[in-house]
Formats: C-alpha cells, sequence, structure tokens
C-alpha cells in the first residue's frame, strides 16, 4: 500500500514540474509597437550627442574636477613668467652686447687718438 | 650732512675699487646733444658675453677680453658749442686715480683744449684697469675699465663689429705749432 502511494505521488510532481517548464518557455511575442518604440528610444540618443568641446568642458567645469582650477591656473601663470622672462634675459643680454661694442669702440677710439697726438708731439720734436 | 648722504648715494658706483661717478659729471648731460652712458657690471658683463659667439673669430677675442673685466663703464658727452663743461668737472675723477695704485701714463695737453690722459691701475705686473679721460673743447669722454685689459688687445678687434679702423700714420702732416703737448711714459 505505502509503496504504491509513493509511486502515484512521484509521477504527479514530475508532471507538474514540466508543465511549469512548458509555461515558463513557452514563446511570447512582442507587443506590435516594441520595435517601433526601440528605434525611437536610438535616434534620441543619437540626436542628444554634444560636440566633444562641449563635453570636454562639461568634465573640466563638473562641480567635481573645479578643485584642479587653481593648480591649472598656476601651471599657466608659473609657464607664461618662465617664457616672459627668458625673453627679458635675451632682450637684456642682446642690450648689454651691443652696449659692450660701444664702449669697446669708443675706448679704442680715444686710446688711437691719444696715440695720435703723442705721435704728432714726437714727430714735432724731431723736426 | 643729510646732503653729503644724498650726494654720496646719488653718485653710481664705478668699480669696486672706490672710483665714484660725481654727480656734477650727470649733470652735464642735461646739456649734451649725445650723451653716451655705458654701464656695465660684472654680471652685466657676463650676460653680453653669453650672447658672443665662440665660433666667430672676432666675437671669440672680445669673449676673451671680457671674461678678465669686472666692470665697464663709459661716460661721453657731445655738446653743440664750447664752454659747456670745466676741467673741474673731471678734477673729481682726476683725484681718484692717484698712485700707487694708479699710474698715469700719457698726458697730452693742447692749447686747443684737446687733452688726454690714460692711465694705468698696476698690481705687479698685471694690469688691473685703465683709465682714459679725452676732453675736446665740445666733447668730454671718460672711460674705466676694471679688471685685466690690455691697450693692445683692443686694437685686434680694430675694424670688427662695429670698432672703426682708424689709421696710425694720419700723424703725419698734421703739425700743429699751437700744440703744447706734454707726454709721460713709464
Amino acid at each position: 500500500m505505502n509503496e504504491f502511494q509513493e509511486q502515484s505521488d512521484r509521477r504527479f510532481t514530475d508532471q507538474s514540474l514540466e508543465e511549469q517548464l512548458a509555461l515558463a518557455l513557452a514563446r511570447v511575442e512582442p507587443s506590435p509597437d516594441f520595435a517601433a518604440g526601440v528605434l525611437a528610444r536610438v535616434a534620441g540618443m543619437g540626436a542628444r550627442r554634444e560636440p566633444w568641446w562641449k563635453r570636454v568642458a562639461g568634465a573640466v567645469f563638473a562641480p567635481g574636477s573645479l578643485r584642479w582650477a587653481p593648480a591649472f591656473a598656476a601651471i599657466v601663470l608659473v609657464a607664461a613668467g618662465t617664457v616672459y622672462h627668458e625673453h627679458q634675459r635675451v632682450v637684456e643680454g642682446l642690450r648689454a652686447k651691443q652696449q659692450l661694442l660701444e664702449a669697446l669702440r669708443i675706448t679704442n677710439a680715444k686710446l688711437q687718438e691719444t696715440g695720435m697726438r703723442v705721435a704728432q708731439v714726437e714727430t714735432r720734436s724731431k723736426e | 650732512m643729510g646732503l653729503a648722504v644724498a650726494a654720496c648715494l646719488a653718485a653710481p658706483l664705478w668699480a669696486a675699487e672706490d672710483i665714484h661717478m660725481p654727480v656734477n659729471l650727470d649733470k652735464l648731460a642735461e646739456r649734451a646733444t649725445e650723451t653716451v652712458d655705458v654701464t656695465l657690471d660684472a654680471s652685466m658683463l657676463q650676460l653680453a658675453s653669453k650672447f658672443l659667439s665662440s665660433q666667430d673669430a672676432d666675437e671669440a677675442k672680445a669673449k676673451n677680453i671680457v671674461s678678465r673685466l669686472r666692470g665697464v663703464f663709459v661716460r661721453s658727452f657731445e655738446f653743440d658749442k664750447d664752454g659747456q663743461y670745466a676741467m673741474s668737472d673731471v678734477e673729481a675723477l682726476r683725484a681718484q686715480l692717484k698712485s700707487p695704485q694708479w699710474t698715469r701714463i700719457v698726458g697730452v695737453r693742447s692749447v686747443k683744449g684737446e687733452n688726454s690722459e690714460v692711465y694705468l691701475q698696476r698690481n705687479g705686473d698685471q694690469i688691473e684697469g685703465l683709465f682714459v679721460i679725452a676732453a675736446e673743447p665740445r666733447e668730454l669722454t671718460i672711460v674705466h675699465i676694471d679688471g685685466s685689459i690690455k691697450p693692445e688687445e683692443l686694437a685686434e678687434l680694430e675694424g670688427h663689429m662695429g670698432i672703426p679702423h682708424i689709421g696710425k700714420n694720419k700723424t703725419k702732416g698734421g703739425g700743429k705749432s699751437d700744440d703744447k703737448a706734454q707726454k709721460e711714459e713709464e
């Protein structure tokens, strides 16, 4: 008796599981407007895409990114200052070179003039 | 007292050897039609030297000269008429060029008022400085080169780098009977 009852219960359970699986895996057709909805959504995403510079600016000036702004400004200022200082140094150096050549020219000219005057005196004293 | 301190501060330092430019000399610039004012201390000479090429023969010579200098100072005034300065204006400078540190190697005086003086600062056999005072009726030039320099080295640069070639044989026929010259050589 007991043996028969056990076999009957198992058959019932197996049938129920098969039915449940069949129900779960049954093919369901999408609604008629499903494809149109997906295509409309994809088209909408494409239309919202912004130019690269806007996206970069958005990333740089995003509230979280603004904390780097002082560091970025400092780097730009230091770089500009270095370039300006180097330019000034070149201008100053070229000016110093010109002044040096002018000084040497004047010195040489005055020494030559003095030498000529001495030579004049020597010539006259010989005469 | 305060005026004296102000005058001392206003007088630019010519060199470490305590040669100071008199304040009254700077005032000559107001009357001059042309002024040359060159003040190059050791750091400026070093900077100028960096812009002299070692590849160019003439610039390399100048670079070699400059490497031994501590300062180059020039004041030159040109006037449009006579009597715009007095020799007393340069007397303050001349008073600083005393022996034994400084030796006057050449002094030429003319009744026309063309006076030239060349002083050398010596340390043993080494020349440590050159001072030139060239005074003409309408021109006054003062040159101080602080450092080791030989006048012949400057002559080597003659005709190059904008330094004009001045003929050394121009003296012939230039006999001016009114010149009363005085020459002093060691």
